[in-house]
């Protein structure tokens, strides 16, 4: 074969087009094209994540959050270690009151310089309040060791108690709960559970850093953690469908080719709930809950038609040497084969409202809830047979766009990973209370979801 | 081409994934493309689902389309012929080699060719076994070298100059039926 004849023949072949039908191929290849996701799907996920971060992070450090805060109004009213522990002793008992009103006021003096130096990381009024409740539990031990003095003593020491009593007047008129404070500081590192001053702890141990500057969890958590009876929940489950479909007598010619046609797959149900402790065990739960159904719709059509060739060989004879062929219009049979093998989705989107109530054992949860889901969203994607020419159609406008109310319940078994955060295996039922066909649609179909599925939820 | 949009503009939708371009690329060049199918599987509804994978393909990594390296309908059309040889190799179709004949005898056919329509044309390739076909149309149509013919098909360059010696043979023999007959028919 020469190279002109190789040419033509690739000529002829290379440049042709062939008709199909683009419709019929794009829906081929419209199901498994790379897609866009939609914006908004994105965004709600998006959405999702960021809360479910920024919750966890909010419940796992409300702890930590509420120490630093105390500590920081430690630094405020309590003065620095250094000017602590630069205090001088208790008054002698054998000098006199003079002597001990002399050691008082220099003290006092002594203390100004050092509390000036440390103006820059307290507020100018508070380490007075320090400087006053120190002073304050000097001169009042030193009242009450005064107190002890046998008779007879001179008047000096009387003119101390005096002036004790005076201080201790001074002291009733601070304000009691900055005083308050300043016991409850001090307390927690057991300073008074030992029987000690809080001074005489400071003259014992005089380089130690203050104890209430280390993290004590267990005191912060007792003292500043809020018992929020608040919990979000995130959960996700696989179901098994049971898929009702009841129809009128005149249409169960439909009924049947549906049936025919449909092979009930799993669903997926996901959501985000809150949940409300009342009391003993008894919850309330709302949210947003998000499900997806399919089925698979298959169906085979044989179209057959006769159509006339022009110009067939329809004979051939010899006669004699010769061999003629006859050419002339013949019948064919031309068959269509039309297949369909299509997956369909029924989306929901509905509020949950459920009570329920669960039996805790140390690590180990049980609970049961019940409720409904009030639907807002319903929509069918896919094909299935018309109703009128049973020709597969676009399923959409044979369903409703909300399905009203369901109802919902389940079993659950949780297990507590830490303080804030629970893993729960979850069984659940939905089952729809109306049916989800459109008027001109005559079957009536009701969805029955049986789900497994796990759940996190996180204490806020 | 019913639409507005330059192949610029198309391409660019289909990187970004939107479904109004990505369905004018499918159809300004399904029919070309089908063509191509048909002509290395055979038969239609292997034709059609290698059309329908090859779009898929093309429409997942179109980000790799390099317009200063060629036109899109060849980059289309290579993504197509890719496709079409990895279903034949999937289908194990047995290959047998027959004795080679170096048998390439001049026919002055021009004649019977110009007069023959594309699904005559087409026919006649297609009656060449599917070993010989794809060589066939790798050589004759595309215009690869046997080099490269080799590497796709993972065969010997010479297994593939052998076989491309007896397609034409195969196709001389069936040319000359069909001349006999049309000038049979041009007798009667």
């Amino acid at each position: 074969m020469d190279q002109n004849s190789l040419d033509k023949i690739a000529q002829a072949l290379s440049d042709h087009k062939t008709p199909l039908d683009k419709d019929a191929l794009w829906k081929a290849i419209d199901k498994n094209r790379p897609r866009r996701y939609p914006l908004t799907l994105l965004m709600g996920i998006s959405t999702l994540m960021v809360i479910s971060l920024f919750g966890f992070q909010y419940f796992t450090n409300t702890e930590e959050a509420i120490v630093p805060d105390n500590y920081s109004k430690t630094a405020q009213l309590v003065a620095p270690p250094s000017q602590i522990i630069a205090e001088p002793t208790h008054a002698d008992l054998t000098k006199t009151s003079e002597t001990t009103v002399d050691k008082l006021a220099p003290r006092n003096e002594i203390e100004k310089p050092n509390t000036k130096n440390n103006r820059k990381t307290s507020t100018p009024h508070k380490p007075a309040i320090t400087k006053q409740k120190i002073n304050l539990e000097n001169k009042i031990t030193l009242a009450d060791s005064k107190k002890n003095i046998p008779t007879g003593t001179s008047t000096a020491a009387i003119t101390t108690s005096t002036l004790a009593n005076q201080i201790s007047t001074t002291a009733n008129s601070l304000d009691n709960t900055i005083v308050h404070k300043l016991q409850n500081l001090t307390a927690p590192v057991g300073i008074e559970s030992v029987g000690l001053s809080s001074l005489d702890y400071q003259r014992t141990k005089p380089k130690t850093k203050l104890p209430f500057r280390k993290k004590n969890k267990t005191e912060c958590f007792n003292h500043g953690k809020k018992n929020e009876p608040w919990y979000l929940e995130i959960y996700g489950t696989v179901d098994m469908i049971g898929n009702e479909m009841t129809t009128e007598n005149d249409f169960s010619n439909y009924l049947a080719a549906r049936k025919n046609t449909q092979t009930q797959l799993e669903g997926y149900r996901t959501g985000i709930r809150l949940k409300y402790q009342i009391k003993n065990g008894l919850y309330f739960k709302t949210g947003l809950e998000a499900g997806w159904i399919r089925n698979r719709f298959q169906k085979e059509e044989v179209d057959t038609t006769i159509k006339i060739l022009a110009n067939q060989l329809l004979d051939t004879y010899v006669r004699g040497d010769s061999t003629y062929y006859v050419y002339g219009d013949k019948a064919a049979q031309v068959i269509n084969r039309n297949s369909w093998k299509v997956y369909n989705t029924h989306r929901s989107i509905g509020i949950p409202l459920l009570l329920g109530y669960e039996l805790s054992q140390k690590r180990l949860s049980y609970g049961f809830e019940l409720g409904m889901i009030h639907n807002i969203v319903y929509n069918v994607e896919g094909i299935m047979l018309d109703p009128t020419d049973l020709k597969p159609t676009d399923a959409q406008y044979l369903f409703r766009d909300r399905i009203r109310t369901s109802l919902t319940g389940g079993l659950s078994v949780g297990y507590k990973v830490n303080e804030l955060t629970k893993l729960s295996l979850i069984t659940s039922m939905k089952r729809n209370l109306a049916h989800v066909n459109a008027d001109n649609n005559p079957i009536r179909q009701l969805h029955n979801s049986y789900g497994v599925g796990l759940s996190l939820q996180f204490k806020m | 081409m019913s639409h507005k949009y330059t192949i610029q503009e198309v391409v660019t939708g289909c990187i970004r994934k939107q479904a109004k371009f990505q369905k004018i690329l499918v159809d300004d060049h399904s029919e070309s493309l089908y063509s191509v199918c048909l002509r290395y599987m055979g038969r239609e509804h292997l034709a059609q689902d290698v059309l329908q994978e090859s779009f898929i393909r093309i429409l997942k990594f179109i980000n790799t389309y390099d317009a200063d390296r060629g036109a899109l309908g060849a980059w289309m059309r290579r993504v197509t012929i890719n496709v079409a040889l990895k279903h034949l190799k999937k289908s194990k179709l047995k290959i047998i080699d027959l004795d080679v004949i170096h048998n390439d005898k001049i026919h002055d056919q021009p004649s019977i060719i110009d007069r023959m329509s594309y699904d005559e044309i087409l026919a006649v390739v297609r009656t060449i076994p599917d070993g010989y076909r794809q060589v066939f149309n790798l050589a004759v149509i595309e215009g690869y070298s046997h080099r490269e013919i080799g590497e796709l098909l993972d065969i010997k360059e010479v297994t593939s100059r052998s076989k491309l010696s007896r397609a034409k043979q195969l196709l001389r023999n069936k040319l000359e039926t069909v001349n006999i007959h049309q000038s049979w028919t041009r007798t009667v």
